[in-house]
């Protein structure tokens, strides 16, 4: 099992946060706490998905939260980069389109 | 210098004391009696008049007095500390330990601590890893403070103590859940006209028991329901969330007979009373006459279909949103053929999903797999799947095959 790994890169106009390898309920909370972090800095929070290799339904569940507290704290926040059998779960699972922004945030 | 030498020995007899209170303990199942003979003995080895222990609830806002040697009544009165307020709030909020050497009603919250009269305190907290379970803590009736030594034989105490009911309150959460689940799955789901049906629940080897579950029933409307459903997480919390939603949605079962509007209800349910929570579902609604079936997918995975003499496949339908995730969310009905003969298969991702394939290449599977002439025999080939490695998610499965009129 590879270990998740979170980078957070606070640049000027946004707060990327990075993930790389397997996303897990062994990884949630970890995550978790990540994403407050990055939404409390206020700038708006891109999650970078191009190093994530596996996520389950744990994953779907933190970043879809994420989504919704950075909409009431009015932070947009989008995923990006999904690859592979990552993309597939997030197309499968109807929340790809609502993770990378196509929808409205509220 | 001959009395200083004795003091520590007697302090060190005194710690191994501790120690074997709680490594005959550990193995044991009963933490109450464990907890008082430990808080008994911490009482004096610390010369205290009262030892006690507060654990955080399962909201994790405020404490519970669990345990205690001298102060009873707190624990009789079932007395509760928000965290972040008075002595033992603080120590939880701030995961740091704490000394106090005047009690007054402006540092402490329990009236019970100003009744007793007591005049210091001293506290740690209990931890599990990082996070704090609760709060263990000491207290005289008479003048002289706790000192940096006393934290420390606290601090052994408590680690203790966090291990022993770490590992019982684990043993509770699996029993319960497993009680739960058996309570809302039944082996065998009630026989319905027409249809032939067969369920399995499976726990994950990493998970253990979640938050996976089916459900089948007949409406006094005539049209038949089946349900697959998923709640994000595992153990008590997932389990219990599930049993919520799943009476849920039979409730709304019962209001309409379109499933998209059900899971949309359902949905609006989750969001205002289960915050936080994530659940995708699969509902098919069959109604009394035609050979079609409504179906919903919220996030849920694709059913496997079978026409009567067919391959089975993947049904042809797009996934709206999970339950739990977005207000209002648009959800959509698929009408598709179920004849007499036909096969449908229900299952949760942990059936198909594996970490080193596309989950696409797992349904495939599932679908070149599932075949039988009974819905008995179609679950079996399903599990099948499940058995030939390790599985780390639960699995929750419902085969149904239709054997003609729902009329019956």
């Amino acid at each position: 099992m590879t270990q998740l790994s979170i980078t957070t890169d606070h640049q000027a106009e946004a707060t990327v946060v990075a993930l790389a390898g397997e996303l897990d309920l062994g990884s949630r909370t970890r995550l978790q706490a990540a994403l407050a972090e990055a939404i409390e800095a206020g700038r708006p929070v891109v999650v970078d998905l191009s190093g994530l290799t596996f996520m389950d339904s744990t994953g779907i569940a933190v970043l879809t939260n994420a989504r919704r507290a950075a909409g009431e704290a009015g932070v947009p926040l989008t995923v990006t980069e999904a690859t592979g059998t990552v993309e597939r779960i997030l197309e499968m699972t109807g929340v790809r389109q609502f993770l990378s922004g196509e929808w409205p945030q509220r | 210098m001959a009395a200083a030498v004795t003091a520590t020995r007697t302090a060190a007899a005194q710690l191994r004391r501790i120690q074997a209170v709680t490594d005959a303990a550990l193995s044991s199942l009963d933490l109450d009696a464990m907890l008082a003979e430990l808080l008994d003995r911490t009482r004096e080895v610390l010369d205290a008049d009262t030892a006690a222990i507060m654990l955080l609830d399962p909201s994790g806002t405020e404490l519970v007095a669990t345990a205690a040697a001298g102060l009873e009544d707190e624990v009789r009165l079932g007395i509760r500390v928000p965290v972040g307020e008075g002595f033992t709030g603080r120590i939880a909020a701030t995961a740091r330990p704490m000394i106090l050497d005047h009690v007054d009603p402006g540092n402490v919250f329990s009236p019970v601590l100003l009744d007793q009269h007591l005049i210091s305190m001293a506290g740690v907290p209990m931890l599990d890893q990082d996070e704090v379970i609760g709060v263990l803590y000491v207290g005289r009736r008479r003048q002289g403070t706790f000192t940096g030594e006393d934290v420390e034989v606290l601090r052994l105490v408590a680690d203790r103590a966090s291990l022993a009911t770490r590992a019982q309150l684990r043993r509770l959460d699996r029993a319960a859940t497993l009680a739960l689940q058996r309570s809302l799955l039944p082996a065998r789901p009630a026989p319905l006209p027409g249809l032939d049906l067969a369920a399995r629940y499976l726990p994950g080897q990493q998970v253990g028991v979640g938050g996976d579950w089916y459900d089948a029933f007949r409406l006094p409307s005539g049209h038949t329901g089946l349900v697959i459903g998923d709640v994000a997480g595992s153990g008590l919390a997932a389990a219990v969330i599930m049993g919520r939603i799943r009476s849920a949605l039979r409730a709304y079962a019962l209001e309409d007979d379109d499933p998209a509007e059900v899971l949309a209800r359902l949905d609006r349910k989750i969001q205002l009373f289960e915050p936080g929570a994530l659940a995708t579902a699969a509902y098919v609604v069959i109604p009394p006459a035609g050979d079609v079936m409504h179906l919903s997918l919220a996030g849920h995975l694709p059913p496997v279909y079978a026409g009567p003499g067919a391959p089975a496949r993947p049904v042809d339908t797009r996934p709206d949103l999970p339950l739990g995730v977005f207000p209002d969310a648009p959800r959509r009905t698929y009408t598709l053929p179920f004849p007499t003969g036909a096969t449908l298969l229900l299952y949760t991702d942990g059936l198909v999903e594996r970490r080193d394939r596309v989950i696409d290449d797992g349904i495939a599977e599932l679908a070149r797999t599932v075949a039988g002439s009974s819905a008995l025999e179609i679950c079996n080939a399903a599990v099948g799947l499940a058995g030939d490695q390790a599985v780390s998610d639960d699995i929750a499965i419902l085969a149904v095959l239709r054997t003609g009129s729902l009329l019956g």
